[in-house]
């Protein structure tokens, strides 16, 4: 290893070395080091860095790789405003440099003249960096492409991206007259004219938002105040540019892409900053996500200044001014005499601290305003009732097509023309009766003609597919679909084909009829429907696709496995037009890959990573990488992949176990999906009974991890999370009392109840970490039983004691590739010792009521599965439990049974007797347990019979209507691939 | 003393400022990433520009700051920055193993197969071992390979000549393409 600090004179010799020619260095430093082969080594090593041209430790590494997003370079927003880089009557290609206009840590503003359309235009010209690196480069021009696609008279229009002798420079409209910022400096503006500014600011962000396109940075600084006639009239300035700027090393995905915020980019000044920062919200200031929101409550920001000639939130030093915008209302009382309750009621909504309670739809602030104007001249509403349906409607329509964006709102998917002309992202009403479900079987399909969508629900306690359609209004259960999965349409709409468990069965999408048999399918299948009237199908006991004719008959094996590959399996094909190929998922060792098989000769390439493909008209694939959809050209004649693959949506919910996507689409470009669900802050505690029959535990809904009852049944120990800490309560079930048993400034989580009612056991990253344990009453000091400090500075969350308490199982994340069990004995001092160190991850132990049998979960088949080893002689024996997916064991009191969790729902395994070797019964499901699913299966507790289960839900305790999933409708997707495609190639 | 006045104290080269620095910040920028983190969806990484200049606005007073505040603020956000690519490359090796199932806000299932969580882990722990030679050579890796300063703006933040923020910077490459078993190319 080098070590130069033995050599007193290393240093200087280093820098010489560096101060001659690169050919002359070897040589001085053998001549400089001498005998010395050890130095001569060592400066050898250092020199050859300085020509190290590679791709080890370039600067800024670290924020560039997928751990961190780049750090965009400090010396703009550090240095002072660079001088102009282009004088009057320089050329930028085409540009002519008429003015400057000014200059920022953003780069320099020109006016120019464009000389081959004779237009004025105004050249943003980008620090260096953006120009140099090719990859920031092309996606900042790529952005620069959607936001020129935004057009509307109150938003300046930005006409492209471009580079000229290394210089990169944004071509936006020359927009003239003074901003709104310089206005206001002469004071706050009549209520009339306030309105009137008002109105074409909101309608410039409806348009936007519409569009997928949030502005991020609107202040009075980038509104221009022009004349319109007599009349004032506003431009929106530089939309979406901080977002390209700032996040210009991330490819734009979807317009629903949630990017984190980023703070001015225009830090110059600290009066620039201080300037972008009275108009950020809150939960931008606390860095979490910020959305379409975020540019309502500036809105509400710049309202309120036009009224008042005051910042809504105003104070001398920046963190005075976050201070107030994260904790006080603005003084509304500086509002002047005379402003419409209408106007009043606006600001309010707009500028509430919750992003989930504040105005959703910029379009409601245009009525609003229109209302306060009218207020303003004595109109009184004349027709209240149409008033009233106008506003409906108008949110209705926002409500569609903000939908992707906004995470909010469902509705109107029969609000909408059946073919609108653009691309509309809408949320499909989901009866109340009805609850849709994940897992790993595929339930969703989408007709050809896109009117017609058939999901996987749970209706009067039965999985069945429902049929929905534009033409019909209740959407009704498709017959003989009981148990039924992945559904698929006939080519010409008229048939739903699914299967069973063991048969593949087809029946008139109107309902009419019973299903018909098509094949036989054991384990299930998931197929397609060709051109040519066969289906193709893969099936759940077999790992090749299967053939057979759409009006039944045997089914003959259509691919075989190549082994030398490493295939595993042949998965859901879906049929290409012309009948000459088909698409599936091929999965091997180094995961799912998407693969073309011709269906004349059987054979199989595969394409590109991901799953789940499905084709698209006009020469498009599509196909999910984890929660994403992906798409790339594809050429029909070739078989291959065009050009690279680009993320066109994210966001989809997926199965826990094997991670299968919900989502379906039409060849002509409708998609439906199930999007994932947002991370609550609010769950729920509940009992749930064997049938299902849930009571909540009495304690507000809060940010619940876990929770562990008492073996007495008295009480429930809680972990919380909240944004600052993570702690444990302890909740007194007979007293009804919430009672906090941690107080540590570091994380405290995953509690376990120790056997004698007293003590509870938990993982805490205090003291550099481990597990610990403390009286449950609070009464005594908290004990560490095992510490975090070994290699790799495991990470240890207790799950079990034994029967008498002397020990406790825990699961350890032992190195950075592999979890295992250790268990840690309660001597003084305690001893940890290592139980299970496979090379595959064991987790959530559990110990049988006597003790004898440990039962955990593993994913050495490639999935987690339930398996049983005696305790403590773990390595005598192993018998695998679960066999279709399993987590998450837990044992009745009287160990009679085994309770895991198979991915859908809750199961019991009967195990008679409890001996040297447990007899295993029949799994039986007791209850869907997927809406406390904690994506790898919930941790729960298990009380004595009556069992009840302790489980943590999403939402407040209840009706399902909250917990239900739902459904997104895009029409003319297709348009939105097309769209992302071409930007990205 | 708050952060500016730190700020100040460690330009005017008195060392002790960083180490009181150094809690404020990581503190700051943890607390901002972890809520951050607990938004993101799987493939989502954090957004560190947005992350340090948040801190900057919230800790440092902008009325009393010098525009060299922000290079010496970077380099105390470097050695932060480092611990906190850390801990998150750690908790989403975590992850991807199944640990710490019950931390559902994440994920789990969609985490990327491959990332640069493992050698980040990898060059971390060199790093350490690189401390007890050189401790310096660390805080010039933090500051070009974890905060992407330029030489100068290193040499600005360190304290040190632009010759010797080269320097070292080649001097600790050499070292830990050694302690990581990486060849030049």
């Amino acid at each position: 290893m080098i070590d130069l600090t033995r050599w007193p004179d290393a240093d200087a010799m280093i820098d010489e070395a560096l101060a001659r020619p690169a050919g002359e260095r070897l040589a001085f430093v053998r001549q400089a080091a001498g005998d010395d082969a050890a130095l001569r080594e060592a400066l050898e090593a250092v020199l050859a860095e300085a020509d190290a041209d590679d791709a080890f430790l370039p600067p800024g590494g670290a924020l560039t790789g997928t751990i961190a997003q780049a750090l965009a370079r400090a010396e703009a927003e550090g240095a002072p405003a660079p001088a102009p880089r282009l004088a009057e009557g320089e050329s930028f290609g085409p540009y002519v440099v008429t003015g400057v206009l000014g200059a920022g840590g953003m780069g320099e503003v020109y006016r120019a003249r464009d000389g081959r359309l004779g237009r004025h235009v105004a050249l943003k010209v980008l620090p260096v960096r953006f120009a140099a690196d090719p990859a920031r480069h092309d996606r900042l021009a790529q952005e620069a492409r959607l936001l020129a696609s935004l057009s509307h008279p109150s938003i300046g229009t930005i006409f492209g991206f471009e580079e000229y002798d290394g210089m990169a420079a944004l071509v936006l409209e020359l927009v003239e007259g003074p901003t709104l910022a310089e206005r206001l400096r002469r004071g706050r503006l009549d209520l009339d004219e306030a309105i009137d500014l008002a109105i074409p600011i909101a309608r410039a962000l409806e348009a936007a938002h519409a569009r997928g396109v949030v502005h991020r940075d609107l202040k009075p600084a980038n509104i221009k105040v022009t004349a319109r006639g007599d009349a004032s009239d506003v431009k929106v300035l530089d939309f979406g540019i901080a977002t390209a700027l700032a996040d210009g090393d991330r490819p734009r995905s979807s317009p629903g892409d949630p990017r984190p915020p980023v703070v001015s980019t225009d830090a110059a000044s600290p009066g620039a900053v201080l300037g972008t920062a009275a108009y950020l919200s809150p939960e931008r200031i606390r860095g979490r996500f910020a959305d379409h929101r975020a540019d309502i409550w500036a809105f509400g920001c710049v309202l309120f200044e036009m009224l008042t000639g005051t910042r809504a939130f105003d104070a001398p030093t920046m963190p005075e001014v976050v201070a107030r915008v994260l904790e006080r209302e603005p003084e509304y009382s500086r509002l002047p005499v005379g402003t419409p309750a209408s106007l009043v009621r606006l600001l309010r909504r707009t500028l509430r601290k919750d992003p989930a309670r504040r105005l959703g739809f910029i379009g409601d602030a245009v009525l609003d305003l229109e209302d306060a104007r009218a207020e303003l001249r004595g109109e009184a509403e004349q027709e209240p009732v149409s008033r009233g349906v106008k506003r409906r409607t108008a949110r209705l329509v926002a409500v569609a097509l903000i939908a992707g964006l906004a995470g909010g709102g469902l509705a109107v998917w029969r609000l909408m023309a059946p073919d609108p002309p653009r691309v509309s992202h809408l949320a499909v009403p989901i009866p109340e009766i009805d609850d849709l479900v994940s897992g790993e079987l595929p339930g969703l399909a989408v007709s050809p003609d896109g009117r017609t969508i058939v999901y996987r629900t749970r209706r009067d306690g039965v999985i069945q597919l429902v049929r929905a359609s534009l033409d019909q209004h209740d959407p009704a259960v498709l017959p003989g679909s009981a148990n039924g999965a992945s559904p698929f349409f006939s080519p010409d709409g008229q048939w739903v084909a699914f299967t069973g468990d063991l048969k593949l069965l087809k029946v008139p999408v109107t309902g009419d009829g019973p299903p018909i048999e098509v094949a036989d399918a054991p384990g299930g299948a998931r197929g397609t429907w060709t051109d040519a009237g066969e289906m193709l199908f893969s099936m759940g006991t077999r790992r090749v696709l299967f053939r057979v004719p759409a009006a039944g008959g045997q089914a003959q094996p259509l691919t075989a496995l190549d082994e030398d590959a490493g295939d595993l399996a042949h998965e859901g094909p879906v049929a290409l037009p012309g009948g000459r190929a088909a698409l599936f998922t091929l999965m091997r060792p180094d995961g799912p890959h998407v693969a073309v098989v011709r269906l004349d000769s059987g054979e199989v390439r595969a394409l590109t990573s991901g799953r789940d493909p499905a084709w698209l008209d006009d020469g498009l694939v599509v196909f999910a990488r984890g929660d994403e959809l992906w798409a790339a050209r594809f050429d029909a004649g070739a078989l291959a992949l065009e050009g690279g693959a680009a993320p066109v949506l994210q966001g989809l919910e997926q199965g826990a176990l094997a991670g299968t996507p919900h989502f379906a689409v039409s060849p002509r470009g409708t998609l439906v999906y199930m999007p994932s669900r947002p991370a609550l802050d609010r769950r729920s505690v509940v009992w749930v009974a064997r049938d299902g029959t849930e009571t909540p535990l009495a304690v507000e809904p809060q940010a619940f991890t876990r929770a562990s009852v008492s073996p007495d049944g008295t009480r429930v120990a809680l972990a919380v999370a909240s944004p600052e800490n993570r702690d444990i309560w302890v909740f007194d079930t007979a007293r009804g009392t919430l009672m906090r048993l941690t107080v540590d400034p570091a994380t405290d989580t995953a509690p376990v109840w120790a056997p004698d009612n007293r003590r509870v056991a938990f993982r805490s990253e205090r003291a550099g970490g481990g597990i610990f344990i403390a009286p449950a009453d609070g009464s005594g000091p908290v004990e560490r039983l095992t510490s975090s400090d070994g290699p790799g500075r495991p990470a240890q969350t207790p799950y079990a004691f034994t029967p008498d308490g002397r020990q406790l199982v825990f699961a350890e994340l032992r190195s950075y590739t592999d979890q295992g069990l250790g268990v840690v004995t309660l001597d003084d001092p305690p001893v940890a010792a290592t139980l299970l160190d496979g090379p595959f991850a064991e987790a959530r132990p559990a110990l049988s009521p006597d003790g004898r049998w440990l039962a955990y979960q593993s994913d050495e088949s490639g999935r987690f599965e339930i398996y049983l080893r005696p305790y403590p002689s773990v390595e005598q024996q192993r018998i695998q439990v679960s066999r279709q997916g399993g987590s998450s064991a837990r044992w009745s009191r009287d160990g009679r049974e085994l309770f895991y969790f198979d991915g859908t729902s809750m199961v019991s395994v009967p195990i008679a007797p409890l001996g040297d070797d447990p007899g295993l019964g029949s799994p039986v499901v007791l209850f869907d347990a997927s809406r406390y699913n904690q994506r790898l299966g919930p941790v729960y507790d298990v009380t004595a019979p009556p069992e009840r289960f302790l489980l943590i839900r999403d939402g407040p305790p209840g009706g399902t209507p909250q917990s239900r999933r739902e459904l997104r409708l895009v029409q003319q997707w297709i348009r939105e691939v097309v769209r992302i495609l071409d930007g990205a190639s | 003393m708050d952060v500016t006045e730190l700020l100040h104290a460690h330009r005017e080269g008195r060392p002790e400022a960083f180490d009181r620095l150094l809690p404020l910040v990581y503190q700051d920028l943890r607390r901002a990433a972890r809520s951050q983190r607990r938004r993101l969806r799987a493939g989502d990484t954090l957004d560190t520009t947005a992350l340090v200049h948040e801190a900057y606005l919230r800790l440092v007073d902008q009325t009393r700051a010098d525009w060299k505040d922000r290079g010496h603020f970077m380099a105390v956000s470097a050695t932060a920055m480092r611990q906190i690519l850390i801990d998150h490359a750690r908790e989403r090796l975590r992850l991807k193993r199944g640990g710490d199932l019950q931390r559902a806000d994440v994920d789990v299932d969609a985490l990327g197969v491959a990332d640069d969580a493992e050698q980040l882990l990898d060059l971390d722990r060199a790093l350490t071992r690189l401390a007890a030679v050189d401790p310096r050579q660390v805080r010039v890796v933090e500051c070009r390979y974890f905060a992407g300063l330029s030489e100068a703006e290193t040499a600005e933040a360190l304290g040190i000549s632009l010759r010797t923020a080269q320097r070292e910077w080649l001097k600790a490459r050499a070292w830990l393409r050694q302690a990581l078993g990486s060849r030049p190319a």
